[in-house]
């Protein structure tokens, strides 16, 4: 749909995809091993898979009709209050993950 | 003074990696600004300083990859993890590292509705409202980064002053 609204969704997926990927590499070494061996560190790697996977949703939410039903379920307030509300409970959820992984 | 020679050549790139991620934030706090009230020249002011905004996010984070790879887990978190505050690195660092990677998605995001907008941005008080809370949200997130930056650097002289 060629609509602002396709990259809200694309950026609110993403955001949480990064959330789960960071979370999901620290609690499973072989995730963060893999992402280490196939990209060099893992911070690469996580970028570049959050990246590619920002790019894939962009495109097929803007070029496609595909995910038409999904992008016109909410005007652009709503997606915009959706994803400040992922970034700001991802950020939450990261900064206390690494506190408990580090101190208990 | 050897644990600051070790130190030095972050410095050299976390200094580029400070200055255009703060030009990102300000770009976006220059979009919000925009945005508030806009008419034609306003919405085209906006449209520039959120590319710039993304331009100068995607360089920092190009430079930050760079330090962190290459110079921060050799150089600086050694002499953090061995100094009064570790927890600098530990939490801080790691939480900010993670952080930093949402910022871009949402200034695309934002610079999207911008540019995709165009002259609904004047009419349409959601679309508005969206580029509004982006806008904000992406210069909340630089400041955080800034203090999170601020507290990694605290960590890293507290480390070098108990070494001396």
């Amino acid at each position: 749909m060629r609509d602002a609204r396709a990259f809200y969704l694309a950026a609110l997926l993403a955001i949480l995809f990064t959330a789960a990927l960071t979370i999901g590499a620290e609690a499973l070494p072989a995730v963060k091993g893999w992402l280490k061996s196939a990209f060099g560190h893992h911070w690469v790697g996580k970028s570049a898979l959050a990246t590619a996977f920002f790019a894939a949703v962009s495109a097929a939410a803007y070029c496609t009709r595909a995910l038409d039903p999904i992008v016109m379920r909410w005007d652009a307030g709503r997606w915009g209050v959706w994803v400040a509300l992922a970034a700001a409970l991802s950020a939450l959820t990261l900064l206390a993950f690494f506190a408990l992984h580090s101190f208990l | 003074m050897e644990g600051a020679g070790r130190t030095m050549s972050y410095q050299l790139l976390v200094g580029p990696h400070a200055f255009l991620g703060e030009a990102g934030g300000l770009a976006f706090l220059w979009t919000f600004v925009e945005m508030l009230k806009p008419d034609e020249p306003r919405a085209r002011r906006a449209m520039l300083a959120s590319a710039l905004g993304v331009a100068f996010l995607i360089l920092s984070w190009a430079i930050a990859g760079y330090a962190y790879t290459t110079t921060y887990g050799t150089q600086v978190k050694p002499v953090i993890k061995a100094g009064p505050l570790p927890w600098a690195h530990d939490v801080v660092m790691e939480a900010k590292e993670h952080i930093f990677l949402l910022i871009p998605f949402i200034a695309f995001a934002c610079a999207a509705g911008i540019r995709l907008g165009g002259n609904k941005i004047m009419v349409d008080a959601r679309l508005r409202f969206s580029i509004l809370l982006l806008s904000a949200l992406v210069v909340l997130l630089v400041f955080l980064m800034a203090g999170l930056g601020f507290i990694v650097s605290t960590g890293a002289r507290t480390a070098l002053e108990a070494m001396a």
